[in-house]
């Protein structure tokens, strides 16, 4: 097998050059200190005079049509302003565009339910009030009238064609329906030793920001403006859908973003809410707000795409992996919001870390009477990456083969980096070998071998799991072209303005929101670094605001993207606001622009040693620039968007370079697991990871830690679970059951440093591995089981699931490591 | 959820029939009913307080007689929402003869949708509140048949 | 939270307490409100006037009574009961399910007292109460009463304690040397309600081989929290064995109707009741032969 290789990708910008080295460095986070002592301002913390709170009326049935609303009652309460129903709100805005091509992209959704409900906790009508406390009250004397429709509860069936429809405008419960084929696949099926047939399912999760989704609408009459502060950490990108919505230019619409507490990928599905808000806020004169309860985001607000895999994996007997085919249904809820990106985002992994060339997997799109689905942690590729470790682990399992060495022979290897996987994605170097032996070692394999043996002639079962994946960042956002070629994106690309004042103090900006990940401090080091001060002295600005903050239609915090999109614009504007210091600097010390290097807040030439503080500088090119010739450019504010050479993909062969960097990493699991009640310890987790060069390691480390552990909890605690009747009944903390310090054990973490082949600075964007914890957990469950001969199709496992599996069997002999 | 029960009483099939194909007899039924208002001759309509204990709260109600044989046979459903939950409950009645000429063997079987806050958050309790909720309706209803068939006809 | 409009009434001694109880209509007591306000903020429960009697002094207190028996104030919090010298010396158990109870700031609130009369099946000091017989003192416009554990706990959120009662100690006799116990309470989560809980007690001969007496309790199983009786009278004067207590988990479940959520079908939970009152027997077995000096 030959691989494609290419060559290194040039890049936009090298890797750090002289300078003070703050890049690399586990400086404590800047924005830290006030989050963790009650000083960070959130959207609940931005209080308008006269504003009005909301309060919505939920449906409690999962698919029914509205007969009636009867508003007369609340209308009527003491303090309630107006309720609105989704009749009346359909008459005030115009419904969300629609990603998919026709006929899904006639489906009309709109903040509020209209006509029918299509999900348990859907919006029906909004009641607003002096406050939050009346409008509650209010909303319940709402009177709703439906007629029960048969919900459709899981993907495959609501793809048949008997299946109930949820809407009837498009006649079809299929939002995409697509087929992707790479290489020759029954060429592969045909030269195949063993042919393996399997079912697997993901489950459907979502994540735990301890803020949950809000928007704070004002509307100045007067002006004609809105400013609408919201924490959708995607603001620009949705601002087409809300001023399209709102029928505003979008010039009179000021988006503001405070601090941010989480979003993991959830608050990118805000908008319809920031749409509700805007016009009610417009139609009524005065500021209004609206914070999510718990209860309306477990139900309402993003769940992650829940997928169910029907394949066929082709293999030699020596473990090769030749090729993989058959179908994945993706269940996305009643509408398709961000969706139907999710169908091409997993696309970026298509072949995951393996060189295997052939693949054949038609993808369906599906409508269910469930929450909406979108951007959630390893968004779309975790699903597929999941896919891939347990048919690694089956190929391992069937052939008698060790599952490390199944994985090792299939892995790309770190000669043939970077690497074209046949789908024109381009890995961007790593040893993903070494770091697979690395996980070994630190679970010191053998011992736990014989320890796994001693314990099971005593009834206890131990079981180690190790699973691989990839962390891509820096979508390219032309794939989407794939599900649609009239789609109006394509590329990705950030924003950054840098800019020193006359006092000689350096600000920064830019287009991401901050939600947690340490964004300012990240950016006031690759600044210092550039321009040799100290990261104290240089001030991010916090939060977002269309106002003051440069972005592009692609900004924001998604998709592990801010390290290698916003740090290549940091890097760029930093660089040029460098360029034009040492420009101003060698005016006024009498020598070259190269021979002036910045160092400790200075200025300084090397042939001299002559310096000028940088105070001087800002002063005499702001404030006392006839000390400079006139055509001597005095601007100090740079600002510049970096953009990564991507192509636009084919729709017909869905080829194309989909992301610019792959994180990798792989995670090893020890459980044991209580054969008598199914339930599942963790007793180890350890992970080594390579996102290339760190600009700040401690805050990579807390990515991986964290990913890791909402990998974990996703694999053994949280599931947004339906009933067969459609109800939600993950629908509290009392049952969507997040993981605590007491769950978890510590996660042991090593990094290896492989620089990127095309990322800015070598780095990778990181923080979205956690789904290899999924994989991870159920090799290990497998693993504790095997004297038992039970497999899990799940990437859930609960303690039922596995004691019913194991109802009836008894263990082997032991069984040889 | 399902739930099912029969009772006997010393009366006549169309005496308990009368009893309880009025209304208010089944107003009467439910806990904390009020506002009773009939809206057809097949149709009325109520609050009622639904729940367990302390958690219980005020859910209005529709009825509608979906289909009735005097004398024998009578389905009714009661739609209520409340407390961002909806609980529907379709009810079966079958009235036979009794174990003497005068008596009537009335056998019921409910099924009871709960859907909303209820559903999720009380999901745990969900069946065997449901099941004491019911069981105490057809008591009463018990009762009151009695009482009424106790009066005479 | 956006709970329904209610009153609020603070009280700070008994008879203040029964006098407002007396004279609201839709009064409901709240001690540390655990259970209580998250019902409320769900708008799930909606009480219109709440009497806080959490400011009464003199209701939270530990205190022997003779030597064969501890007094408990209703108000005491789950954190007092778990770190009492006296409750570990005298009735261990009862400071074991203490500790197991959600997290250590609920701990901090919630009362022996207020969960007692909130009575959730799945709660995890009722059902040790259960197996320790212990007696629930109950105030009222009529005096007081006590009422057996067997009777206190009537149905699904319902006890003794009337709508104009309070709920003013609890006492729970003094384990000797001979008895064995254990809580063990089977979770997905740790502090979370659990799937199934289960107090045992058992009381051994001199030798430690035979069992005189055996009680078990049992949490979110049924509507109330309840007492595996069957198993319980088939232990009675058996020697242990493997078998035995086997045969005795087997037993347990007679009589159960466990409920079903995501977390457990009422198949699973049957099942999970087998499991944990087999350990926890033989935990308490090998408990109350240390004591004894029979290990």
């Amino acid at each position: 097998m030959s691989a494609a290789r290419t060559s290194p990708r040039s890049v936009a910008v090298p890797a750090p050059a002289e300078g003070t080295g703050w890049v690399g460095k586990s400086i404590p986070t800047k924005e830290s200190v006030r989050f963790t002592t009650g000083h960070g301002s959130y959207l609940d913390d931005v209080k308008l005079e006269g504003t009005a709170h909301i309060a919505l009326v939920h449906s409690p049935y999962a698919h029914a049509r509205i007969r009636s609303i009867d508003v007369k009652e609340a209308s009527a309460m003491p303090g309630v302003l107006a309720v609105y129903t989704g009749e009346d709100i359909r008459k005030l805005v115009d419904p969300f565009m629609q990603l998919a091509p026709p006929p899904a992209d006639k489906v009309l959704d709109y903040p509020l339910a209209v006509e029918k409900v299509r999900f348990v906790g859907e919006p029906v009508a909004v009641v607003v009030a002096r406050d939050r406390y009346l409008a509650a009250d209010a909303a319940e004397m709402v009177q709703v009238d439906y007629d029960v429709l048969p919900p459709v509860m899981d993907a495959e069936s609501a793809a048949s064609p008997s299946a109930p429809i949820l809407h009837e405008a498009i006649g079809t419960n299929r939002v995409w329906d697509g087929v992707y084929e790479y290489g020759d696949v029954d060429g592969a099926f045909a030269q195949a030793d063993l042919v393996i047939q399997e079912k697997f399912h993901y489950h459907r999760f979502n994540s735990a920001p301890l803020e949950l989704n809000a928007a704070l609408a004002s509307f100045d009459r007067r002006t004609g403006e809105l400013t609408l502060y919201t924490n959708n950490v995607m603001p620009m990108f949705c601002m087409p859908l809300v001023a399209s919505s709102l029928r505003l230019p979008s010039d009179r619409i000021r988006v503001i973003v405070p601090d941010v507490g989480g979003s993991f990928g959830n608050k990118i599905n805000s908008f319809p809410y920031m749409v509700l808000v805007s016009v009610l806020s417009m139609q009524l004169g005065r500021p209004v707000k609206w914070t999510e309860l718990r209860s309306e985001f477990l139900a309402a607000g993003t769940h992650g795409n829940e997928r169910t895999f029907q394949i066929e994996a082709a293999v030699r007997k020596d473990g090769t992996l030749l090729g993989l085919r058959g179908e994945a249904f993706d269940d996305t809820g009643a509408y398709a919001r961000y969706e139907p990106a999710g169908a091409v985002i997993w696309a970026q992994v298509a072949f995951s870390m393996y060189r295997h060339k052939n693949l054949r997997l038609h993808f369906h799109s599906v409508f269910t009477n469930k929450c909406p689905v979108g951007p959630n942690r390893g968004y779309s590729r975790a699903q597929h990456l999941f896919l891939y470790e347990r048919i690694m682990d089956r190929i391992a399992d069937r052939l008698g083969l060790d599952r490390g060495e199944v994985r090792e022979r299939n892995f790309v290897r770190a000669d043939e980096m970077p690497y074209q996987a046949p789908n024109g994605t381009v890995l961007d170097g790593g040893d993903y070998a070494r770091a697979l032996h690395r996980v070994q070692e630190m679970l010191d394999l053998p011992s736990l071998r014989a320890q796994q043996k001693a314990l099971r002639a005593r009834g206890r079962y131990l079981g180690v799991g190790i699973a691989a994946a990839l962390d891509s960042a820096g979508n390219n956002f032309a794939q989407v072209r794939v599900i649609n070629p009239h789609l109006p994106f394509s590329g990705n690309s950030e924003s950054a303005r840098v800019w020193m004042d006359m006092m000689g103090r350096v600000h920064v900006a830019m287009g991401p929101t901050n939600q947690g990940q340490g964004h300012e401090t990240m950016a006031s080091q690759i600044v210092a670094h550039e321009l040799g001060l100290n990261p104290e002295d240089v001030h991010a600005l916090p939060g977002f605001d269309s106002h003051s903050h440069p972005y592009t239609g692609h900004s924001g915090a998604y998709a592990s993207r801010t390290a290698v999109m916003g740090g290549g614009a940091l890097l760029g504007a930093a660089r040029e606001l460098r360029r034009r210091i040492q420009v101003i600097a060698a005016h006024l010390l009498k020598t070259a622009p190269e021979d002036i290097l910045l160092e400790k807040g200075e200025a300084r030439s090397r042939r001299t040693g002559n310096a000028l503080p940088l105070s001087v500088i800002g002063g005499v090119a702001l404030g006392n620039s006839l000390e400079l010739p006139l055509d001597m450019d005095t601007n100090l504010s740079v600002t510049y968007v970096y953009r990564p050479p991507f192509r636009i993909p084919s729709h017909v062969d869905k080829k194309g370079n989909f992301t610019l960097t792959y994180s990798y990493q792989v995670h090893g699991a020890v459980v044991e697991v209580d054969p008598e009640t199914g339930k599942v310890h963790l007793r180890r987790y350890v992970a080594v990871d390579d996102c290339g060069n760190m600009i700040n390691p401690a805050i990579v480390e807390g990515q991986v830690i964290g990913a890791a552990v909402h990998g974990i909890e996703a694999a053994l605690l949280c599931e947004a679970k339906y009933g067969a009747d459609g109800q939600l009944l993950a629908s509290s903390f009392t049952d969507y059951l997040c993981a605590t310090s007491l769950d978890v054990p510590p996660v042991e973490v090593e990094h290896f440093i492989t620089p990127s082949t095309a990322g800015p600075m070598g780095v990778r964007g990181v923080g979205e591995g956690g789904g290899t914890a999924l994989p991870a957990l159920a090799a290990a469950v497998e693993d504790a089981l095997s004297p038992f001969g039970v497999t899990f199709q799940d990437s859930h496992l609960t303690p039922e699931r596995i004691q019913s599996a194991m109802r009836g069997r008894a263990p082997t002999v032991p069984s040889p490591p | 959820m399902e739930f099912q029960g029969n009772v006997e009483f010393a009366a006549p099939r169309e005496v308990v029939w009368k009893i309880i194909r009025d209304p208010t007899t089944v107003a009467k039924a439910m806990p904390d009913f009020r506002d009773l208002v009939v809206t057809s001759p097949t149709s009325f309509t109520g609050s009622a307080k639904v729940g367990v204990s302390v958690i219980r709260g005020s859910f209005r109600f529709q009825f509608q007689i979906e289909e009735e044989n005097p004398g024998s046979f009578l389905r009714l459903s009661a739609r209520g929402r409340g407390i961002g939950s909806s609980v529907d409950i379709q009810t079966r009645v079958t009235l036979a003869d009794g174990g003497s000429p005068t008596a009537t063997r009335m056998e019921w079987k409910a099924e009871a949708q709960v859907g909303g806050a209820l559903a999720g958050i009380a999901q745990r309790l969900l069946d065997q509140a449901a099941d004491r909720t019911v069981r105490d309706i057809f008591t009463n209803l018990s009762r009151l048949v009695r009482e009424g068939t106790a009066a005479g006809p | 939270m956006y709970p329904r409009p209610f009153e609020y009434r603070a009280v700070t001694t008994v008879d203040e307490a029964l006098r407002v109880l007396h004279e609201v209509e839709d009064g409901k007591v709240l001690a540390g409100g655990q259970s209580l306000l998250p019902l409320m903020k769900l708008r799930l429960a909606s009480p219109g006037v709440l009497v806080d009697i959490s400011g009464i002094p003199d209701l939270s207190y530990i205190r022997p009574q003779g030597e064969n028996a501890v007094e408990i104030g209703s108000l005491t919090t789950h954190d007092t009961v778990a770190h009492s010298a006296l409750l570990q010396e005298r009735c261990p158990i009862l400071p074991a399910a203490a500790r197991g109870i959600a997290d250590q700031q609920i701990r901090n609130r919630g009362t022996i007292g207020g969960s007692s009369c909130h009575a959730d099946p799945a709660s995890d000091l009722p059902p040790t109460l259960l197996a320790l017989d212990a007696e629930f003192s109950i105030v009222g416009p009529k005096g007081s009463r006590t009422v057996p554990a067997k009777e206190f706990f009537v149905d699904l959120f319902e006890t003794q304690v009337q709508r104009d009662e309070i709920l003013h100690h609890i006492q729970v006799p003094t384990l000797g040397p001979q008895w064995g116990w254990s809580y063990t309470k089977f979770n997905r989560r740790e502090g979370d309600y659990p799937i199934v809980g289960v107090a045992i007690l058992v009381r051994l001969d001199s030798h430690g081989r035979r069992l005189e007496e055996v009680r078990i309790g049992l949490a979110a199983v049924n509507p109330t929290p309840c007492r595996a009786r069957a198993a319980e009278r088939f232990l009675q004067g058996q020697e242990i064995s493997p078998a035995i207590l086997k045969e005795a988990a087997h037993r347990s479940t007679e009589g159960l109707h466990p409920g079903s959520d995501m977390h457990g079908s009422s198949q699973y939970r049957r099942d999970m009741v087998q499991v944990f009152v087999r350990r926890g027997l033989e935990e308490a077995v090998t408990r109350a032969r240390l004591a004894g000096g029979n290990p």
